[in-house]
Formats: structure tokens, sequence, C-alpha cells
């Protein structure tokens, strides 16, 4: 599920998840949190109860992960 | 005094350290002074680790040297830890390494990655204007169960489009707040930065603040 952003235009979450955080070309993170997470303009948040699912959508956008992103 | 109650014994002015105090030492009756007491208190028993970029393989004090190599390790009995302080040298703890403060003090470029040194509390770097990206390491400390301050004063240039990461510390509200203003005085843009897990403090107001302008110049930030 992506997070819309808010009135600031930011995209947060702090409910426990996997969260993805892409550019529409590359991951820039992707971890298990139980904290706060912000993002702005030109990011989207994703989150997901699983990492499979964020995989899933690493792979049907055809996102580029880099080395240091587990 | 024989037979005198402790309750019945005159005050001590302000110590001095130098007084002499009796303990029980595995079954033995010794003694030890207040300065040692006072010491454990402090931290353990360790002192204060003040690391210089000087010739490679000089001997800083027993078991640490400065070695402009890759990667070093603090050993303890708690496990493998490393401090690694790429592009310039090399930090080696051996064994027995117990510093809760280590001090860079004249460490101004480079990158730098600290993790699990458990006993570390203080971790200062006076002279660090600037971070770059050396290939594996930027500016990360994580895991370091223990501590709560990063004195950065002068750091000033950070890389954009990056991360930077101090998960699982006990950072204070006021090292948070500090390291969120630095990335924005950098004026650096699109990066990542985690301070989240462990004991780290929430941001304050201040904090916030700063990190509402890092997220409208396209950062991504995570905080308990």
């Amino acid at each position: 599920m992506y997070i819309q952003a808010d009135q600031n235009n930011v995209k947060t979450t702090t409910a426990p998840s996997w969260r993805l955080v892409h550019n529409g070309t590359t991951v820039l993170v992707l971890k298990e949190q139980a904290c706060v997470i912000a993002t702005g303009e030109g990011n989207e948040l994703f989150v997901a109860a699983t990492e499979a699912e964020c995989l899933a959508e690493i792979a049907r956008l055809g996102l580029i992960k880099p080395d240091y992103i587990q | 005094m024989a037979n005198k109650k402790i309750s019945q014994l005159t005050s001590a002015s302000a110590l001095a350290g130098t007084e002499v105090l009796p303990i029980v030492q595995g079954g033995t009756t010794k003694k030890v002074t207040a300065q040692a007491i006072a010491d454990l208190a402090a931290g353990g028993g360790s002192q204060p680790l003040v690391l210089d970029i000087i010739a490679d393989g000089t001997v800083v004090s027993n078991n640490q040297q400065v070695r402009p190599v890759t990667m070093g390790y603090i050993t303890t009995a708690s496990g493998n830890q490393s401090i690694e302080v790429k592009t310039f040298l090399e930090v080696y703890f051996g064994q027995g390494a117990t510093s809760t403060t280590v001090t860079l003090p004249t460490f101004d470029i480079g990158s730098l990655n600290v993790s699990n040194a458990n006993q570390l509390v203080t971790l200062s770097l006076p002279a660090f204007t600037t971070a770059i990206n050396t290939g594996m390491a930027i500016f990360s400390v994580n895991n370091c169960q223990s501590l709560t301050t990063i004195n950065i004063p002068v750091l000033a240039t950070l890389p954009s489009n990056t991360w930077f990461s101090f998960s699982g510390n006990a950072l204070s509200q006021a090292t948070v707040d500090t390291l969120l203003a630095k990335f924005v005085a950098s004026g650096a843009t699109n990066n990542q930065v985690y301070l989240d897990g462990g004991a780290n403090a929430t941001p304050s107001s201040a904090g916030l603040a700063s990190k509402a302008t890092l997220v409208s110049r396209g950062w991504t930030i995570s905080h308990n």
C-alpha cells in the first residue's frame, strides 16, 4: 500500500511494517521498522506486512536495488 | 576509636581521592582509594581514549594503534566490535580495550564507521569537517548500545544521494537534534538517514523542524 502525501507533501507512517522507499528508479529504503519514517517529494513510500510484498513491488516496477540494501 | 559506631565518627571534609577505605575482595579484606571507587562509577574503570592521526603503526597506548589501512577492530569479552576510519587510517583496539570515550582530534576529512562498540558512551570528532564516500562507508555509527553523544562541532560538508545510519544507539535528544541540524546546514539533498532503534531519543521540536527541511530536500528520515 502506498502512503499518500499530506498537506505538506510528506509521506509518513508510524505503523510497524516493512517499508519500501523509492524514487521510481532506485530503492532508497527497504527495511522492517517500528519507528517514524518520512519522505518527501519525488519519493514514494510503500508499506507492507512482509518483505516479500516489497520485493514484489520492486520487481513490478523494475527498480534498481543498490548493494548496500540487503 | 575502638568500639565506636561509624555513625559516631566525625564527618569527613571534601574528598581528595587519596582517602583509603576497606573492601572485601575475594574473601580478603583490602584497602582501596576513594578515587578508584569514583573511577569505577564514572566508567567501569576505563580511561578516555584519545587517538590521533599519526605515523604508521605508532602505538598510542597499550592495545591501541593507528594504521593507514582499511579496517580496525575493538575486541572485548562481549565479542568483536569495530571502528573503521577509511581514507586515512585504521584505529585498532586490542584485547581489553574498554574506553567509554573515543576522540579523534585531527580526523577532518574521510569516512567513519563505528559499530557494536557496546562500551562507548561518547564519540568526539572535533576536527571532522567533511564526510566523503569511500566506497564502503561514509558516516555511520550503529548498535553502540551505550552511545549517547556524538560531538561533531565543525561538520559542514556531506555528500548527496547516499545514506547515513545511526541506528541502535542510545543517542540523546541533543545529539539527535545536532545531527539533523548539521545535515540541514550541509545543504546535501536526497539522502537517507536512520536514527531509529535502540534507545535513541526522539527529536525535539527543533529537531522536527530540521527533519521537515530535510524531507523537503528529498531526504528520507527514520527516527524513534
